[in-house]
């Protein structure tokens, strides 16, 4: 935290709110003129409400600003990122059915989005936990908490449940929530009524993205006035946050359309009453944050063998906390503090050099190294004299730090066998007044300690929060190691248990890669995409595109009784499959790359309009299992030009934006692949630029080559249903091993294999086959098939495309010739005419 | 008293046992195990032998007394009557005998029956070792009169002439003590008086082997470079002071500037 602020970013948030209310106030007008078209990030009127934030001094980070300069916008094409979080939250908003009234995202979750860094989200920690001070400041409502014993304006947990089951049980009826409002008398009294706790809760949702502000007609005024009203500020007018406490009372709620259900209880507890970790994961692991004990303090045991990383990870947390103005007393009872104070700065994550509230000094650590050993009773003590100094030191200036500081202090005791050298469990007595006086630090308390102290001492038992870190595959020389994180107990809060996987070394720090159960369970909540009926893409509906395109019907020697070959619907799932290289990967990426449009539009239409609006931009996340970026890149626009052929038919259509995951052969795990890709389609959305397709590329190459990707059974449904809780189209190719038509095709191999009776293991070939069923199963809205033949036209070697399953539509029975060199489609053939030319060949 | 040849050949014996054989043992040692097995007559024909050498005391340095000691309790001798003869003897030869013949026998004495020997006894007969060899004496008062010996080690640590080596021997030796009253004022007296490292560490090995917890805990040294002895203990530490004041600094600025935000209950 910056040394002149109760929170972080605390000087950002007027200017923020009252931007990002200017340009929702114009998104307002524009839809209430029916010109949703100039929603877009290059619009200037837009642009011009965030004027404001560029006269900002000190210049704020760089994920904050972006965009916002007219050089960037200019040269570089890029507009600012906090309009894009703008449009896309109002556009969410506008998803609810909203008959009369107004639904507008909450300004502070477009300050939260914004103030995550997209690269790294893990950055939301330090957002959330700003935009909550925010809103307590606002409401003048704190969360109960051990410090927080001066002021009377405290909510406590069962408060908060109550609300939220309220907001549910409102849910139900479809309608806006909550019943009653703020009354004017009710305000700022002592006693806390329950209409502001609703408030608390439905701005705090509001903030999440999880539901958007209502507003409905009042007395005279209409909604649209209303919302309005909400939304305006006159300039020089009423300090900001009076202003401000009293527009939020006004503000009613409902459910963003992309959520299933309301998150779970003890997620919203965690995070409102507990302090967030920013660490890489922590977020998925521990539901939201630590909720420290009833009784104020919260003692964490983390044990493992000698360099598996505990301390690495203390040193995390303290690291990763100190933004908060928590300060960390590390008491090393082994290693010296100046090779602890050296490890510190091999472990920051390289963002936090991006980010103006990390200082630059590590003035938050406090190191002390114990000499000599002590016995645990001795050291008891010592922890209750420094427990009642902290106590004497700090309770009586308590008053508005701690409901901003949630976590003042972290103490690290490393470690503790030190302590407990030739102990036996007859001292559990002992152990236990250790651990209680550890309490009345009032703090964060890590233990460390070897793998096999905690059991031995059953300090698991006592301790708030248990964690085991350790080494797999450390005996295997062909593999390597993977870190385990074993979160074994939590005591006061809801967390994912058990085994997760984690990172410490490189530029991103010290990381945690939730096991897949868990990455899944926290998409659960949001809703699952069906296909959008009301667009369609024309890609395979084109024939001839460089040259004379033509809707490919007319290449039939009749008339169709239809216009187009295949309504392809975006935001659906496709799997493209076949023999040999019969140029899926450019099939695919035409698929992904054209624009859908309107459904009444027909291909010969297509010429009548312009595509130059960013609406019409694809941005596509490609999975490569197969080939390096470049292939990609040669693909879509240095040789083979997709993207230029579809430009002639869409004018004007923008350049795309391309992503890589590329993953080499090697020993990938499950939980680092779904991470990667899950990060990858959150890390667009905060930028305010998602994906409108992933392509995922060689599926069959995970056969034998991601040996622990192909040994996991649940990956790809896992995968198929993480992708399917985004808007965009999926497709995913898969080539059969060319093994088997080759062998039939090349007698002298065919006669080798007699000879060596080398028969296919078909085992082998199945599990091979594993991930295509399961794309069968999961991604099949649209299911092609390709295999090669000879063009009954010149009797050259073409491709045959054939739809063998499609959704909403009978499955079309004509073949499309595909030229892989140029990737188009050149002819259409009925079956007839393909036997035809079969029976004249033999 | 003339020197008859069993006397002689004992003392040969003494002064010189001879190589070890394959168990270990010296001639000596074998005699002394063949002496335990003897009938009485003979068994107290050779205590005789073994005490008539202690008028040849004179002849022998200390690491040979030690071996005269250990061979006749090994023998098996009366205790008592060795005992009477070993106090008369020193009182009566107390001038002849150097100081480190008379601390071994003092020290067998000691052995023998600690009860018999007064601290008066022990002071006096052994008091020139104060100056010359103040640890051998120390070691020895605190295994008649503990608390005299932590007296007399305390003194030393003061007069500046403390010895880590010995004083590592010193405490170890009196760790063997079940007295936890003894062990615990020995463990707080001498992390108090002595800053060393390795014997604070050592202390508090013992402590926590012992499961003692020394009162004050400033006993515990903590900052090497604070000489004021009795205020050493981490919440007292430079650090932990540091570390507070960053804490409530932080605490303080937040206080002050809570009027940074209206007092919205007021305000209207």
């Amino acid at each position: 935290m910056q040394n002149n602020q109760k929170y972080i970013y605390e000087h950002l948030f007027p200017v923020l709110w009252k931007s990002v209310s200017d340009a929702l106030l114009l998104c307002i007008k524009y839809k209430e003129q029916g010109k949703e078209e100039l929603l877009t990030e290059n619009n200037p009127d837009l642009i011009k409400c965030f004027n404001k934030l560029e006269e900002v001094r000190p210049k704020p980070d760089k994920h904050i600003v972006e965009g916002l300069y007219p050089t960037q916008q200019d040269r570089d094409g890029i507009y600012p990122r906090i309009l894009k979080l703008t449009i896309a939250a109002f556009q969410d908003a506008q998803e609810i059915n909203s008959k009369g009234s107004w639904l507008i995202p909450s300004p502070l979750h477009v300050i939260y989005h914004l103030f995550i860094v997209p690269e790294h989200s893990y950055t939301a920690a330090y957002s959330l936990s700003s935009c909550r001070s925010f809103l307590f400041n606002i409401l003048q409502l704190f969360p109960s908490n051990k410090n927080n014993f001066d002021s009377g304006r405290l909510f406590n947990e069962p408060q908060i449940i109550d609300s939220l089951n309220d907001f549910e049980s409102f849910e139900d009826q479809d309608g806006r929530w909550p019943k009653e409002i703020i009354e004017e008398k009710d305000r700022h009294n002592k006693s806390i009524r329950m209409p502001e706790i609703h408030s608390l809760v439905g701005h705090f949702l509001a903030t999440r993205g999880i539901a958007h502000l209502w507003f409905g007609k009042r007395d005279e005024a209409s909604a649209s006035e209303v919302v309005k009203e909400f939304l305006t500020y006159k300039p020089g007018g009423e300090n900001f946050y009076l202003d401000l406490s009293i527009k939020f009372r006004s503000a009613r709620f409902r459910r963003s359309a992309r959520f299933r259900e309301f998150p779970d209880t003890g997620e919203v507890i965690n995070q409102l009453f507990g302090f967030p970790v920013p660490i890489k994961g922590a977020d998925v692991v521990f539901f939201g944050g630590l909720k420290p004990s009833s009784g104020g303090g919260l003692i964490m045991s983390v044990s493992g063998r000698a360099g598996v990383g505990k301390t690495s990870l203390a040193l995390s947390i303290a690291d990763s906390l100190s933004p908060f103005g928590t300060q960390c007393f590390y008491l090393s009872l082994e290693e010296d503090i100046e090779d602890i104070e050296k490890r510190l700065q091999t472990l920051r994550p390289h963002v936090q050099k991006e980010l103006s509230f990390f200082s630059k000094q590590s003035n938050w650590f406090t190191g002390f190294k114990y000499e000599g050993t002590v016995g645990i009773g001795a050291f008891t003590e010592e922890i209750a004299a420094m427990a009642e100094k902290l106590g004497i030191e700090t309770k009586g200036e308590s008053g508005s730090a701690s409901r901003y500081l949630f976590c003042p202090y972290i103490i690290v005791i490393d470690n503790i066998t030190e302590l407990v050298a030739d102990f036996n469990s007859d001292h559990y007595a002992q152990i236990e007044s250790f651990i209680e006086k550890c309490r009345e630090l009032n703090a964060l308390v890590i233990l460390l300690s070897p793998e096999s102290i905690p059991e031995m001492l059953k300090i698991e038992y006592l301790v708030d929060i248990g964690i085991e870190l350790r080494h797999q595959d450390i005996e295997r020389e062909d593999a390597k190691p993977v870190r385990i994180f074993n979160l074994f107990k939590t005591r006061h809060q809801l967390s994912r248990q058990g085994a997760h996987i984690f990172h410490m070394s490189g530029r991103d720090g010290f990381r945690i890669s939730p096991q897949i159960p868990s990455q899944i369970d926290r998409k659960e909540k949001i809703r699952r995409n069906l296909h959008d009926e009301t667009h369609l893409i024309h890609a395979l509906n084109i024939m001839n595109d460089g040259t004379n395109p033509v809707n490919i019907l007319s290449g039939l020697p009749f008339n169709a009784e239809r216009n187009s070959y295949l309504k392809l619907f975006p935001r659906t799932q496709i799997l493209v499959h076949g023999f040999g290289s019969a140029g899926k990967a450019g099939f695919a990426l035409k698929l992904l790359l054209t624009p859908p449009v309107y459904g009444n539009i027909s291909v010969s239409q297509l010429s009548e309009y312009e595509f130059s609006h960013l609406i019409h931009r694809r941005k596509v996340l490609i999975i490569s299992f197969l080939y390096p970026e470049k292939y990609y890149n040669d693909l879509i626009t240095d040789k083979k030009n997709i993207h230029d052929k579809i430009k002639s038919i869409y004018e004007g259509l923008p350049d795309p934006i391309i992503e890589y995951l590329v993953l080499y052969p090697g020993y990938l795990t499950p939980q680092d692949f779904l991470n990667k890709v899950t990060r990858k389609l959150d890390e667009a959305t905060l930028k305010g630029q998602p994906f409108t397709g992933v392509l995922i590329d060689g599926l069959h190459n995970v056969f034998l080559q991601f040996e622990k990707l192909q040994n996991n059974n649940m990956v790809w449904p896992m995968l198929y249903n993480i992708l399917s809780r985004y808007n965009h189209t999926v497709v995913s190719t898969f080539t059969n091993f060319s093994l088997n038509d080759k062998l039939i095709e090349n007698e002298q191999i065919d006669k080798n294999m007699m000879i060596h009776q080398a028969v296919p293991d078909h085992l082998l070939l199945q599990k091979g086959m594993a991930p295509f069923l399961h794309a069968l199963v999961k991604a099949s809205d649209y299911y092609f098939f390709m295999e090669q033949h000879t063009s009954p036209k010149d009797g050259s070697r073409k491709y045959l495309l054939s739809v063998k399953s499609s959704i909403g539509q009978n499955v079309p029975e004509e073949f499309l010739e595909w030229e892989r060199e140029k990737n188009e489609f050149i002819n259409i053939y009925t079956l007839e005419m393909i036997k035809e030319s079969e029976s004249k060949k033999t | 008293m003339k020197i008859t040849k069993e006397v002689k050949e004992l003392k040969e014996l003494i002064l010189n046992p001879g190589p070890t054989d394959r168990s270990g043992y010296s001639a000596l040692d074998l005699r002394a195990l063949a002496n335990k097995k003897l009938k009485t007559e003979s068994h107290k024909k050779e205590e005789e032998i073994a005490i008539s050498l202690l008028n040849h005391v004179s002849d022998f340095k200390s690491p040979d007394i030690s071996r005269l000691i250990t061979y006749i309790k090994e023998s098996g001798f009366s205790e008592e009557v060795i005992f009477n003869r070993s106090l008369k003897f020193i009182k009566e030869k107390n001038k002849e005998l150097s100081l480190l013949q008379r601390f071994e026998l003092i020290r067998f004495l000691l052995q023998l029956n600690a009860a018999k020997v007064s601290v008066d006894f022990v002071q006096d007969s052994l008091a020139p070792m104060k100056n010359d060899n103040p640890w051998l004496y120390a070691e020895i008062l605190s295994e008649k009169a503990p608390y005299k010996g932590l007296e007399f080690v305390s003194y030393l640590i003061k007069s500046g002439n403390s010895e880590r080596s010995q004083l590592t021997h010193w405490i170890t030796s009196m760790m063997k003590s079940d007295d936890l009253a003894l062990l615990r004022n020995v463990g707080q007296t001498i992390s108090i008086l002595e800053p060393d490292k390795q014997i604070q560490a050592l202390i508090t090995h013992y402590m926590r082997k012992k499961d003692i917890v020394i009162a004050p805990l400033k006993a515990y040294h903590i900052n090497i470079q604070d000489t004021n002895p009795g205020t050493f203990s981490i919440a007292d530490s430079k650090e932990f002071n540091n570390f507070l004041k960053k804490v409530q600094n932080k605490q303080k600025y937040l206080n002050d500037h809570q009027n940074a935000t209206p007092q919205l209950a007021h305000a209207e």
